[in-house]
């Protein structure tokens, strides 16, 4: 078990906002392990593996207007909103499966950011660019709680 | 005469997004169509005007899955523009990323997308609760495959540390002798996997397949050979173009391919009828022991086909793990000229084709990549229509079902294609 926090972004870098979650978690590197995930479900399970705290990333279709940052424990995922790096299987059933693995992080946050355009080779939106900070803020909060726990 | 539509909007356990409509009349099947909806990606066209040395890593961004099919489809057809040979060390440490390469893509696909559907659930969800131990040696097989990607590329997607003319550096052998065990262990893990999906219960149905694969002369086939088919066809892949076409319809944004204006079959099922003596020898033993004779003309026996494939993967990355000395240099130099080259490897799901002239300086003047998904298109669509016909008496649901297991057959790669899944069946 690593004792280090560890921090998952998940998303693809060349397609518009889908790359928020990989931005979020780089800016992690001096206080956690992070990871960035850029095949969605089945990856997440590798970068799930071993941790005992952990805070995913992804963009989100559905969760409000773009750059809405909403955090999630893995019970609470709701089912009508949608987290985009879906390459095979998406990021509910990767914490399902790691979940039935008994692989689930005790102690496990994830983080959706609103996408307002995903297309193909085009940077974060200002939007979500805007939304950044916020995000860090909320996974920076979770991290600090954790250690006082 | 009652009239049925069965769809499925949104193929699940597929790579990328497609659907399929399959319409009835009565017993009879009126129309089958297996729609790619994924947007046009444009690679081939903005890919004209950069440097040669661009073409590997732009066109590795198709697909994160099997990145190392673009990676070295390109390089290959960059060198053979400007009348490069690569080193025999060069070729082996290729060929071991490449094992890597199928590695992760065969075990992904047998235990998280394809198992299931034999095992009657209805996702890995599922599978990982009834069978949580097989869905362990899935994944630590895939992670394997994914370790050997970075070792050798410095990442597992998109790797990196490739280039036209071979490496940027080479892996030391410590770092890759280092896999020995791990690879002993996926050996065994690949032998067990076969014996498993070997004894799964497969629909009666064989289509007569026109089968084109790569053949090398002395190994199974991955990362180079010529082009052969089950009619005789026997050319150099600079030759392609000669007897294979892409067509669009208007229903897919992925092109479809034809090979003399027929359907052809790509893929595991085509490597192994093709290539079944130059088999690894334990995958050629648990072929014999799981009576898996060629050709396998039973697209559902994939699956199995797909499990011997893992075998020979494990066995080929042992043998050159064993046997590496990293190449001196890692790259031959190249200096580009004006001309025409091309390249074709074994990506997990099939040939992929990649053809290129550049001008003198090296610019990029045309290109044209052939996805393996693209050319099965008819063929599954021919798998689809021959399946619902045979099977038209199945209530809709259980038709449905089977309908979209014979869609994973394949493997697709949707992504890679446009250039998908949704199943829907009408019945008039």
């Amino acid at each position: 078990m690593s004792a280090r926090p560890r921090v998952i972004g998940v998303g693809c870098r060349d397609r518009g906002d889908d790359a928020a979650g990989l931005v979020v978690a780089r800016g992690f590197a001096d206080e956690a392990e992070v990871v960035l995930c850029e095949r969605g479900g089945p990856d997440l399970l590798g970068a799930l593996e071993g941790a005992t705290e952990a805070v995913v990333v992804d963009a989100t279709i559905g969760a409000g207007p773009p750059g809405t940052v909403r955090a999630f424990l893995p019970d609470e995922l709701p089912s009508d909103v949608a987290f985009c790096s879906s390459h095979v299987f998406g990021l509910p059933a990767a914490i399902a499966v790691a979940r039935e693995l008994g692989a689930l992080p005790p102690r496990l946050l994830v983080v959706g950011i609103e996408g307002e355009s995903f297309e193909l080779h085009a940077p974060l939106s200002a939007t979500v660019e805007r939304a950044i900070p916020e995000a860090r803020a909320r996974v920076r909060a979770w991290l600090s709680e954790g250690r006082r726990s | 005469m009652s009239n049925r539509t069965l769809k499925v909007d949104v193929l699940a356990r597929v790579e990328g997004e497609g659907a399929l409509h399959v319409k009835l009349k009565g017993d009879e099947v009126t129309d089958v169509k297996f729609k790619i909806y994924e947007p046009p990606r444009f690679f081939e066209s903005f890919l004209i005007g950069r440097a040669y040395t661009e073409a590997p890593d732009i066109t590795a961004r198709i697909c994160g899955i099997c990145p190392v099919a673009y990676l070295l489809g390109a390089s290959q057809a960059m060198e053979a523009a400007c009348g490069v040979t690569v080193s025999p060390a060069i070729r082996d440490l290729r060929r071991l990323m490449y094992c890597g390469e199928w590695i992760e893509s065969h075990a992904l696909h047998i235990y998280l997308l394809h198992a299931p559907d034999f095992l009657g659930l209805p996702d890995a969800i599922q599978l990982s609760a009834s069978h949580p131990d097989l869905v362990r040696r899935g994944l630590r097989m895939k992670k394997i495959g994914n370790h050997l990607m970075r070792v050798i590329g410095g990442r597992e997607v998109h790797p990196i540390n490739l280039r036209v003319g071979g490496f940027y550096s080479a892996p030391a052998r410590e770092d890759l002798i280092a896999f020995e065990s791990d690879l002993q262990w996926g050996l065994e893990a690949a032998l067990e996997t076969a014996r498993l999906v070997g004894g799964f219960e497969f629909p009666s149905f064989e289509r007569d397949y026109l089968f084109v694969a790569l053949r090398h002369p002395d190994r199974y086939a991955i990362e180079e050979g010529r082009l052969v088919s089950s009619d005789g066809l026997d050319i150099a892949v600079s030759e392609f173009e000669d007897h294979f076409t892409e067509d669009q319809v208007r229903h897919s944004t992925s092109l479809t391919g034809a090979y003399r204006g027929r359907p052809y079959h790509v893929g595991p099922l085509a490597r192994y009828s093709l290539n079944f003596e130059q088999l690894t020898p334990e995958a050629a033993r648990i072929a014999r022991e799981l009576g898996l004779k060629p050709p396998v003309r039973n697209p559902f026996r994939s699956i199995a086909v797909r499990a011997v494939e893992l075998v020979v993967a494990f066995e080929e990355a042992l043998r050159l793990v064993r046997c590496y000395e990293p190449p001196h240099p890692p790259a031959v130099p190249v200096s580009p000229r004006a001309g025409r080259g091309t390249g074709c490897t074994e990506a997990p799901r099939g040939i992929c084709y990649h053809r290129y002239t550049i001008d003198e300086n090296g610019a990029i003047t045309s290109a044209r990549i052939q996805s393996p998904t693209c050319q099965n298109h008819p063929s599954i669509e021919g798998d689809l229509w021959a399946f619902a016909q045979e099977n038209a008496a199945l209530p809709d649901d259980e038709l449905q079902w089977k309908l979209e297991q014979a869609i994973r057959n394949y493997d697709p790669c949707i992504s890679c294609a446009t250039h998908a899944i949704r199943v829907r069946v009408s019945r008039e």
